[in-house]
């Protein structure tokens, strides 16, 4: 596909240092990276050419991961050690493995973690640390082809992903020594290649079915702005699914009972996968069953009895489209395009039933596999600091309502489904007993009314509250989803403004000990040094304030602050100039806060001011956007 | 802190230009939000988050009639309560009857039509009582504003008949 120029006429390249930025779409079955050149956004090869890099990671005892193809080969021969469609498994619990349908061919282990851990020939690992192995190949991808160090990626995840599988990738990315800008919805990633590419303008339909998930989002795109109305989806329904219940059909077909072994479920599940395929291109296909290179069945699918098998599974996508367009308050007529995204949407069956659905032929013009890493470098690339699309802004939302538990096993709702985020909501709590010093928030997300029906996503456990008779103390427990729809809680006792300290039990992710255990162990696995990374992430935090703060004293410096308040700032910032050259992390980090406290106030004016200033002369603005 | 209305420029008033509130909304997204701020100080960083989530929340209130009615009257200093006191009895017995056709919309013959048509009739009643507020808030005497506090309390019953009808479409589908 061709996108549109997009670097400033008159002004080169050259001119500015270019930031090397790349995005990620870590899929369910491929993996893909792509960064923008030249104005361009384009996904990178492998040195063979290849540029999906399937999501396979195979472990064995002395040597360190396969990844890609070379992992996915093994899959059949050695399926206890290859890792497949690990995204579904991130962020969930034992319990959700053990629901789920998927016929996982590994042995987890349930240590102390809630992250349960798979039993490999090279350790025991967590589907992070896997996620991890994949992004790291696609790192070094786009490292050799670039030739320096990536600055920055976003990486994409499903819209409908919840706050625990929105974590764990972020953990993966940081374990795979990678800076992330932004965790980007996939089908926004989308939204954002397609929009640029075709200068479109209304409301669109994005329907991205993939390995493993499916979202749908409902954007308006006006003036380079890309707003999400709502999104919906299934974290669990994707084209996996679709191929078990083939494979599924494969072996009662061939009259093999279902307790045959690993191995052999997997080379089954590779024809379904090859016989979904092919029944894109053609009307049947002939398949046949070996044991040991002996045929014990032949027969063949059609594509008729192919969509009796999928159509159960296409139709569960449908209800999810149905309520996107009741959130996002449009019907059906509003729809000015849906754009089909993900390998799922090659299926003739799916373009078919979402046609009918929304009363209109879908897109597909565009390459399914490929427009959500374009889409993320896109994004990066702006993100960064490459100012090539300097007035774009994406508005998205939280896919699923946050609420914390009551009494009696209920959920009462803090932050409902599809509020554009980022987005803060306070709530007052009070203590039941005199002198009670702590208590307990639990936080839960979805839209059902009991505790048991919602996921849990953490215990936020509030400390150091003031001892006061019962019912005397106001807690204020402010809860924070920022731009990646991540959650964070503070907490303050409004009569005393004593901040109270918060401490966070994940019900589905690593606390801050075992991340910080498995970056040590990552870290010392590629023999580098540890204080060494310390000290390079606080210069670089270091330089960051620096130079931002030098850029804002030139600006607003004289106009904004005192000469003392002046002199103040300028003796905090030599010394962290100062502490910045000696390599000491702890240092380091403590000159960057003792100069934060300095520049607060600075900052809040500096910020204050911006909001002033973007009203100031909105009438001409205004009368240019509306005429 | 500025008021929703003063942050967008606007008139305090129960009318707002929804295109021209949206325009104002982007244009101070455009120079606040995180995205504009990811290679900026932590300090910067935390700053953004936090304007950009209130200018979010005074766009929220002043897009939704309900929200921005429930906003106008607590900026009178007349916050409204969720009881149903000073209802009158035949707004009351309506809302029973309308609870009961929702109740028997999963036996209907076609349910998700029985749905549909249920949601246009709770919308009919919607543009009824925004139509009230707009006239007792442009009188804005102290008489009309006690008689939208009380549209304010009907648009939150219908409001919360609206969320259930939604959920019950959710588990019909």
């Amino acid at each position: 596909m061709a996108l549109i120029q997009i670097s400033e006429p008159g002004q080169s390249s050259a001119e500015q240092k270019h930031h090397l930025a790349a995005g990620i779409d870590l899929g369910t079955t491929n993996s893909l990276v792509a960064t923008v050149r030249d104005g361009q956004p384009e996904t990178l090869a492998d040195a063979d050419g290849h540029h999906l890099l399937p999501s396979a990671v195979q472990y064995s005892p002395d040597a360190s991961p396969l990844t890609g193809r070379a992992a996915k080969d093994k899959s059949s021969v050695d399926p206890q050690n290859t890792i497949l469609s690990v995204k579904r498994l991130m962020g969930r619990g034992m319990a959700d493995i053990e629901k789920s349908n998927d016929r996982l061919s590994y042995q987890f282990i349930n240590e102390d973690s809630t992250v349960p851990r798979i039993k490999t020939a090279g350790g025991n690992v967590s589907p992070i640390e896997v996620s991890a192995e994949i992004l790291t190949a696609l790192k070094k991808r786009a490292e050799k082809e670039l030739g320096d160090e990536l600055e920055g990626v976003v990486v994409t995840v499903p819209a409908y992903f919840d706050d625990a599988q929105r974590q764990a990738t972020k953990d993966a990315a940081k374990l795979a020594g990678l800076n992330i800008l932004r965790l980007l919805n996939e089908p926004t990633a989308a939204a954002i290649a397609y929009g640029l590419e075709s200068q479109s303008e209304g409301v669109y339909a994005i329907y991205d079915f993939g390995g493993g998930t499916f979202d749908i989002s409902i954007l308006r795109l006006n003036r380079g702005v890309f707003e999400v109305l709502a999104t919906a989806g299934d974290s669990a329904l994707g084209g996996d699914d679709l191929d078990h219940v083939i494979t599924d059909w494969l072996i009662e077909s061939s009259g093999l009972n279902k307790e045959i072994g690993q191995n052999q479920y997997r080379e089954l599940w590779h024809q379904a996968c090859q016989a979904k395929e092919r029944l894109s291109q053609q009307d049947v296909v002939e398949l046949s069953v070996k044991i040991e290179a002996a045929p014990v069945w032949q027969g063949t699918l059609s594509r008729t009895q192919l969509n009796e098998l999928i159509d159960p599974l296409i139709r569960k996508t449908l209800a999810p489209c149905r309520r996107a367009l009741r959130d996002a308050g449009v019907t059906v007529e509003d729809i000015d395009e849906i754009v089909m995204v993900g390998g799922s949407t090659r299926a003739p069956r799916v373009r078919e039933l979402v046609g009918e659905f929304y009363g209109k032929n879908p897109l597909v013009s565009i390459d399914p596999d490929r427009i959500v890493a374009l889409g993320a470098a896109i994004q990066a690339d702006i993100l960064i600091g490459n100012k090539s699309h300097e007035d774009i802004l994406l508005l998205d939302v939280i896919p699923l309502s946050l609420g914390i538990e009551t009494m009696g096993g209920l959920v009462e709702k803090v932050i409902r489904r599809n509020t554009t985020i980022p987005i803060t909501r306070a709530q007052e709590f009070t203590t039941f007993k005199d002198g009670q010093t702590a208590m307990s928030v639990h936080v839960l997300q979805g839209e059902r009314e009991l505790v048991v029906d919602c996921r849990s996503l953490a215990k936020f456990e509030l400390h150091d509250i003031p001892p006061m008779v019962a019912g005397a103390a106001r807690i204020r427990v402010t809860f924070q989803v920022d731009a990646d729809g991540l959650l964070s809680v503070t907490a303050q006792e409004t009569t005393t403004h004593a901040e109270s300290h918060v401490e966070v039990k994940p019900s589905y992710g690593l606390e801050d000990a075992e991340i910080e255990r498995m970056l040590k162990d990552s870290i010392s696995h590629a023999s580098e040094d540890v204080e060494a990374r310390n000290v390079r992430e606080q210069q670089v935090e270091a330089d960051r304030v620096l130079f931002a703060l030098d850029a804002a004293l030139q600006s607003d410096g004289n106009t904004l602050l005192t000469k003392e308040e002046l002199s103040k700032i300028a003796d905090a910032s030599s010394v962290l100039r100062q502490a910045r050259n000696e390599s000491n992390a702890a240092t380091i980090k403590k000159a960057i806060k003792d100069l934060d406290k300095e520049t607060m106030e600075f900052a809040a004016r500096r910020m204050d001011k911006s909001i002033h200033k973007a009203l100031t002369g909105h009438s001409v603005t205004e009368f240019n956007e509306e005429n | 802190m500025q008021n929703y209305f003063e942050l967008f420029d606007l008139p305090v008033s129960f009318d707002v230009d929804p295109d021209m509130l949206a325009v104002r909304y982007r244009t101070l997204q455009q120079h606040v939000h995180p995205d504009k701020y990811v290679t900026s100080s932590a300090q910067e960083r935390r700053l953004s988050i936090q304007h950009a989530a209130h200018i979010n929340d005074a766009f929220e209130a002043l897009k939704n009639p309900l929200k921005r009615a429930q906003y106008l009257l607590e900026l009178k200093g007349m916050a409204v309560n969720e009881s149903g006191a000073g209802l009158d009895h035949g707004f009351l017995m309506e809302q029973m009857e309308l609870r009961e056709t929702l109740e028997a919309i999963p036996e209907a013959e076609d349910p998700l039509a029985a749905l549909d048509h249920f949601l246009a009739e709770i919308s009919n009643y919607e543009k009824e009582f925004v139509e009230t507020l707009r006239s007792q808030f442009a009188v804005s005497t102290e008489e009309s504003l006690s008689q939208a506090n009380i549209a304010v309390k009907k648009l939150q019953f219908i409001n919360k008949l609206k969320e259930e009808t939604i959920e019950l479409e959710d588990q019909l589908y």
